[in-house]
């Protein structure tokens, strides 16, 4: 590669959230960083897909290099790619109306599908790193609007709203006098245990001991939580690959409980959620932007080939280029074979559906239909996304399931069977509802009963199998999936104990990888690789105002808000016109 | 808080490296010109305001960040743009070529109602030449967008380029708005940009779960 200099700090390889800040934070303290992906676009896992890509399948495949510099299939080579995506089946529910299939496909660019999406706490870790660093200055957000849950069984086929504030419990119909008083109490002692203080809230009325220490089980003895109230607030705060044991001492379980109720509000958010603008590859991509910003020099579709000690520093090739540097950092994909080892692995189960037909649980209000809402169904997370995320084009849906992995049974089994009283799983989509179902299978394989038994049904026995009674006695079609992306992720760890490996090589090679399924870990891990190669040095410092010419307004700016209500041609327009994201 | 603008517009740079991107953004922002040459470090966008047909227009213009080097623009970078720019060196055939390259990933990327204009730079350098003002206003004909030739060093039709691109989009907005049906039923939720506590957020109605407490 023709005018690259000969000498780098740090080569980090590959895009996903946790090189990006080591990157960011590396270039932003004046280090020279090489950041390269094998793919051709950003995020790695964490990255999101317009339908092409999506449909296509590659981000499921090892990445393609620049064939002119790179030898792909280079035996000699010392690197190598872990593809952390399983059993990929793609299906198509709506085979029947090409139509509608080929109209899907041409919106493909207003498609930003997240392949490991993540709904984000107010006070997550990663929304304080990125107002302490300067990088929220490149995204966007938008709050989840409403949180439901699944009942303990044997109910476990009705949702409800997960009550979020005082008068939520007041109002809810779901809960008797009694539980409301008892959740009313618990969420204040957990409230109130934060002796840290830092919240408004200051009424402080009611002192209960600092909880810390307790374990679920004890804290909910202690306030005399029925089941069903268990229930809620475990499947509220619980996430995906959380190894949550209520019997066990979990500090951190109510520390979240805490950091999810101090969520509420913060940004005018009635749930404690946020999503990100175009979904979260946009984390990533502003990360490498600051990265940028400071001289990072960027080329995709390159991954390393060779790598030599030389004294002190690594001599790294790839393609005809060979360069050295210090340090070499790398992503959850790519392996050095001499050093790494898969070690402890946490493996995810995925969904991406495509929906038409309404939300799965309307409000019972004429028109009052929730934009974006989070389903804890079971042990599924379920993020239904609008066109109001521009993650998705009106009048779709997109929903995104993730959940813990299941032994023995295909992703998409379980997740068909998971979603069944949800969604509609038949193809029938309720404008193409006069044609029949073709009844021959050319679906390819089709591995799950249930699908089949699916594919016979006559379309009208299906549609009213679709409605549900809603207890104003109005009547709710069940949302009718298009499409299906289905695969398992792994998560995993550099198992470092790996035999043969000198001291001075260990340090100067590090892995991204880690079994933390959470943004949280993705972090933890940046700031460790950080501070073993710049142990001295500050962790992304609040970044300078790019633009120098500081811009005064950028402070008032920040509450979009006002500006939007009153400024149609604020770029950020709030109306929810997804077709014109941009005016 | 008083707003001190009318409109907010959010404008790109973009073409190969060299071509003098950088340059023109602080002719435009600050009315100044380094004839140095050092790739794009540290710039991230500038701020300039100004006045057309009595409306305040604040205009954000956001560079490169270097990512163009080796074709790695962001597709976040494309987010939110209202108005490219798309720059060319007169004087370097390559740059000339590559503007087809960037229209392409433009269409890919950014939103389809951008507008766009195709600035030929460093005009000043005639005896350096090879891209003719012919062959400019051809291409940029060629996909019905507009074309200037400027020069950041000499200050030529700096200003007068980002002028007529900002009409455009302001034309466009207003066009726009015109035939906009305002209720549509709920409002969706609004956009966020996070701040620390107390930056100039929520201060007023915030929905915590202590403050709709008036029932209980």
């Amino acid at each position: 590669m023709n005018d690259l200099p000969s000498e780098f700090d740090v080569v980090v390889v590959g895009t996903g959230l946790a090189e990006s800040i080591v990157s960011a934070a590396v270039s932003r303290n004046g280090h020279k960083v090489l950041h390269l992906d094998p793919r051709d676009y950003y995020g790695g896992k964490w990255t999101s897909l317009n339908w092409s890509s999506l449909e296509s399948g590659t981000f499921a495949k090892e990445p393609v290099l620049e064939s002119e510099t790179q030898d792909t299939s280079a035996s000699n080579s010392d690197f190598g790619f872990i593809n952390p995506i399983r059993s990929l089946e793609q299906i198509w529910y709506c085979e029947n109306a090409p139509s509608k299939i080929e109209e899907i496909r041409t919106l493909s660019r207003k498609f930003n599908v997240d392949v490991f999406p993540k709904v984000l706490l107010a006070r997550d870790d990663i929304i304080e790193l990125l107002i302490s660093s300067n990088v929220s200055r490149y995204l966007e957000f938008k709050c989840i609007s409403k949180i439901y849950s699944s009942l303990p069984a044997p109910a476990e086929d009705t949702i409800e709203p997960i009550p979020l504030s005082r008068s939520d419990i007041f109002t809810t119909k779901s809960l008797g006098l009694v539980e409301k008083r008892k959740l009313t109490k618990f969420i204040e002692s957990v409230l109130k245990a934060d002796e840290t203080g830092g919240n408004d809230e200051s009424s402080g009325e009611i002192r209960a001991e600092p909880m810390v220490a307790k374990t679920f089980e004890e804290l909910a003895r202690a306030a005399s939580l029925t089941e069903k109230l268990q229930h809620l607030i475990k499947s509220a705060v619980k996430t995906v690959g959380d190894n949550f044991d209520p019997s066990r001492l979990n500090a951190e379980f109510v520390n979240r409980c805490r950091l999810f109720l101090q969520s509420i509000g913060r940004y005018g958010n009635q749930t404690p959620y946020l999503w990100t603008l175009y979904g979260v590859g946009e984390v990533c991509q502003a990360f490498c932007r600051l990265s940028a910003i400071y001289g990072g020099t960027y080329i995709l579709k390159r991954s390393l080939n060779n790598l030599k000690v030389e004294g002190d520093e690594l001599e790294v090739t790839f393609g005809e280029t060979q360069l050295k540097t210090k340090y070499v950092v790398l992503g959850s994909e790519i392996k050095h074979t001499p050093t790494f080892q898969i070690g402890d692995t946490r493996t995810v189960v995925r969904a991406i559906l495509l929906t038409i037909g309404g939300p799965i649980k309307s409000e019972t209000q004429e028109g009052a239909e929730s934009f974006m809402s989070v389903y804890k169904i079971n042990d599924l997370e379920v993020v239904e996304l609008d066109y109001t995320s521009l993650a998705v084009p009106k009048p779709y849906r997109l929903v995104q399931v993730t959940g813990p992995s299941v032994n023995q049974v295909s992703p998409r089994a379980f997740v068909e069977s998971s979603l069944a009283s949800f969604l509609d799983f038949s193809g029938t989509s309720p404008v193409e509802e006069s044609k029949t179902v073709d009844g021959s299978d050319n679906k390819g394989d089709s591995n799950s009963e249930n699908e089949a038994s699916n594919l016979e049904s006559p379309t009208d026995e299906s549609a009213n199998l679709r409605k549900e009674s809603l207890s104003n006695g109005s009547i709710h079609m069940k949302p009718v999936v298009l499409y299906g992306t289905y695969f398992f992720i792994d998560f995993y760890e550099n198992n470092k104990n790996v035999q043969g490996l000198s001291p001075e090589r260990d340090s100067k090679i590090f892995y991204c990888a880690t079994a933390s399924t959470e943004i949280t870990g993705e972090i933890r891990r940046a700031q460790e690789i950080f501070t073993s190669m710049y142990p001295e040095e500050e962790f992304l410092p609040k970044a300078s105002d790019g633009s120098q010419a500081e811009d005064p307004e950028d402070e008032t700016d920040v509450n979009r808000e006002t500006a939007n209500a009153t400024n149609p041609a604020d770029f950020n327009d709030n109306d929810g016109s997804a077709s014109t994201p941009t005016i | 808080m008083a707003k001190s603008y009318d409109y907010l517009f959010k404008l790109l740079l973009i073409g190969d490296s060299g071509v003098g991107k950088t340059c023109l953004l602080f002719r435009f922002s600050e009315d100044a010109f380094n004839s140095t040459f050092i790739s794009t470090i540290g710039i991230d966008f500038k701020i300039r305001t100004i006045e057309l047909d009595g409306k305040k227009i604040k205009l954000q213009i956001w560079d490169t960040a270097g990512q163009e080097r080796f074709r790695t623009i962001t597709t976040a970078y494309y987010r939110g743009a209202m108005g490219i720019m798309l720059v060319y060196d007169i004087t370097n055939e390559k740059t000339f070529e590559n503007i087809k390259n960037w229209i392409r990933n433009i269409e890919e990327h950014a939103a389809p109602d951008v507008q766009k204009m195709i600035l030929g730079n460093k005009c000043d350098m005639n005896d350096k030449r090879v891209v003719t003002k012919d062959r400019g206003e051809q291409l940029a004909l060629e996909y019905g967008i507009r074309f200037m030739e400027t020069s950041a060093k000499a200050s030529m039709n700096v200003e007068e380029s980002f002028y007529i691109l900002s009409r455009d989009i302001k034309a466009h907005i207003d066009k726009k708005m015109e035939g906009k049906n305002t209720s549509e039923g709920r409002n969706p939720p609004s956009v966020i940009r996070p701040t620390p506590d107390g930056g100039g957020g929520f201060k007023g109605n915030k929905p915590s779960w202590f403050s709709r407490c008036t029932v209980l």
